[in-house]
């Protein structure tokens, strides 16, 4: 082999040369056609906020305070949102196909933009799935992390955590810690709707809508079911817990702004 | 005649000069038997089924003869500047890859895992970590591997120069670790449906996957780990562990969430091996854990000491955690010394 390649150190060369020129020529003609790898950068983005009242929160610090009096910290909040639909003023409603996971600690996560461009029109109502559905809620739907780790084991029903909501709190200086950790427990759905109804507004085909949503925790711990924190632990197999964590979530989300 | 003759001569003065050529070049290959044209061999990765998705470093594709300059090189005590220790002295293939009188971590499907050592010291991939080795823990003499009578043209081999640099031997040991995958314990065959799992064992998978022993949360999916780091309550001034890193003050007492495959043979256990045995872990986290300002939240009835298991519990528990022992790892001979 050695033998072969100094007899044709010339050819190879040629050789060498011819296809370096062929593999810029491919490699410009692929850029030009389909770009260098990235997010799709489609016409609507979803911005999520997380706030308790109007202050955007801070982890890690017990400063909060809820409508049962416990004061508590935020150091977890891992969720699903799914099933983004907006309502138009004429014509049917634009469903977005898709979940996504938000980790309120890494901002990467908290804007979601869609696979595809929504139709240019004008829309007055978003609504969403607050975690995953029965259908997208299913044993093996992702084997990569971060959503693998929200995996809601089968003993307990199998699927995925809707969330993860996680801290400390201070009971007349007893501390704890709660998990407020939503899904599908024992097999059964509290997964929910949110409908919010927002002033018109217009999507273009070449424009860049982003749409916040904000979710207040403090939310989760009233209306209708007033939640003592020390009670918030260990609760993926309390369907009572879940119940009620269900039907506090009505009034946690808002839309913030749309711009 | 003479025309066939002349041609005659002149094939046989053209066949001689070839014979002659070919001798010779005979005689250069016999002098270096190593081919000069860097061909390695592919390796095809077999992912587990249901097993993350594998990074591999993009300039580090496997190969056959990276994967086995890797297992060389990790065997060999060359790469420590003493030449008193490999990196087989320390993580025993028995022990997956682990050390019974220290508290080394054990070493199995890293290749899912972006920060290594107990404190996340250093994340990125495999090849950050033991650039890490090769540079910051053996201070490898790189004259010694390129003054070798083999390591040279295993090199060439593997990554096509003989100039041997950290970077390569960091690339082969990424490599040789990212084949260690262990995938073929009784809970794997479990589920693909081959063998059942005893009472005991499925009950102790029932106290392992829900929050009655809650050890999903931080050795949960495929991997039994989520690769995070966590206060698990050990101390209630806990050692500074991840924040030594970050600076974080809430990352006090934090450390990395092992893998718990193979967890029957790697004992001692916690990042200080301050348990021998798996009943002692499960003492632990049943009334041993205490209250700190950085605990994890996931800690459970900390006022309590911990999650309150029963005997009966604590024994199903650990039946389960012997479904995750995986022999053929231990014993695998592609993972063992070439020497």
């Amino acid at each position: 082999m050695i033998y072969h390649h100094s007899m044709n150190t010339k050819n190879n060369r040629l050789f060498i040369f011819s296809l370096a020129f062929i593999l810029i020529l491919s490699s410009c003609a692929k850029d030009d056609v389909e770009g260098t790898p990235q997010e799709n950068n489609t016409n609507v983005k979803f911005k999520f906020s997380h706030s308790v009242g109007s202050e955007e929160i801070e982890f890690n610090n017990i400063k909060y305070t809820n409508a049962f009096g416990n004061t508590y910290s935020i150091e977890t909040l891992k969720y699903f949102i799914s099933n983004i639909t907006l309502q138009g003023s004429k014509g049917g409603p634009v469903l977005i196909d898709e979940e996504h996971y938000i980790d309120a600690s890494d901002v990467s996560t908290t804007l979601f933009n869609p696979a595809e461009n929504i139709a240019a029109g004008t829309y007055t109502e978003v609504s969403f799935i607050f975690g995953l559905d029965s259908l997208k809620n299913t044993n093996g739907r992702f084997t990569n992390p971060p959503e693998s780790h929200m995996e809601w084991p089968i003993p307990m029903g199998g699927g995925y955590h809707y969330m993860k909501l996680e801290g400390k709190y201070n009971t007349a200086g007893n501390p704890g810690n709660y998990q407020a950790h939503s899904g599908p427990s024992m097999g059964n759905h509290y997964y929910f709707e949110v409908t919010i109804p927002v002033d018109a507004f217009e999507v273009t085909e070449e424009g860049e809508t982003i749409i916040t949503i904000k979710m207040d925790i403090n939310s989760w711990w009233d209306n209708p079911n007033t939640l003592d924190l020390n009670a918030v632990t260990g609760i993926m197999g309390n369907e009572d817990m879940q119940q009620k964590l269900h039907e506090n979530g009505s009034d946690v989300f808002s839309i913030l702004s749309v711009e | 005649m003479n025309d066939i003759i002349k041609t005659s001569i002149s094939s046989g003065i053209f066949l001689f000069l070839l014979i002659v050529l070919i001798s010779c070049n005979n005689e250069t290959d016999d002098a270096q038997p190593i081919s000069e044209v860097y061909d390695p061999t592919p390796y095809e990765m077999d992912i587990p089924q249901g097993f993350p998705d594998m990074f591999i470093h993009e300039d580090n594709a496997l190969t056959v003869e990276g994967i086995e300059l890797g297992r060389r090189l990790y065997y060999d005590s060359i790469l420590d500047l003493n030449e008193a220790r490999a990196c087989a002295s320390c993580h025993i293939q028995q022990s997956a890859f682990s050390l019974s009188d220290e508290n080394c971590m054990p070493q199995l499907n890293l290749a899912w895992s972006n920060a290594f050592l107990w404190n996340g010291l250093i994340e990125g991939s495999l090849e950050d970590i033991m650039l890490f080795e090769v540079e910051d823990f053996f201070f490898t003499d790189l004259t010694k591997l390129n003054s070798h009578s083999e390591y040279p043209d295993l090199f060439f081999e593997a990554f096509g120069t003989r100039d041997i640099t950290s970077k390569e031997v960091a690339y082969a040991l990424a490599q040789f670790e990212r084949i260690k995958i262990s995938s073929n314990s009784k809970w794997d065959r479990y589920l693909r449906g081959e063998v059942s799992l005893t009472q005991s064992e499925a009950q102790g998978f029932e106290v392992f996957f829900t929050e009655k022993g809650d050890c999903f949360h931080c050795h949960g999916s495929i991997l039994f780990t989520t690769n995070s780091f966590y206060n698990n309550g050990l101390d209630s001034e806990p050692s500074e562990g991840r924040a030594g890193i970050t600076g974080d003050p809430n990352d006090f007492g934090k450390f990395k969430s092992p893998t718990l495959r193979n967890i029957e043979f790697t004992a001692p256990y916690m990042h200080d091996g301050r348990f021998e045995t798996l009943e002692e872990v499960v003492d632990f986290y049943s009334t041993g854990i205490k209250w700190s300002e950085t605990i994890d939240p996931l800690m459970k009835k900390v006022d309590q000491g911990g999650v309150q298991l029963n005997e009966q519990d604590k024994i199903n528990l650990i039946a389960f955690l012997k479904t995750l022992s995986d022999t053929s790892y231990l014993n695998n001979p592609a993972l063992s010394s070439p020497f």
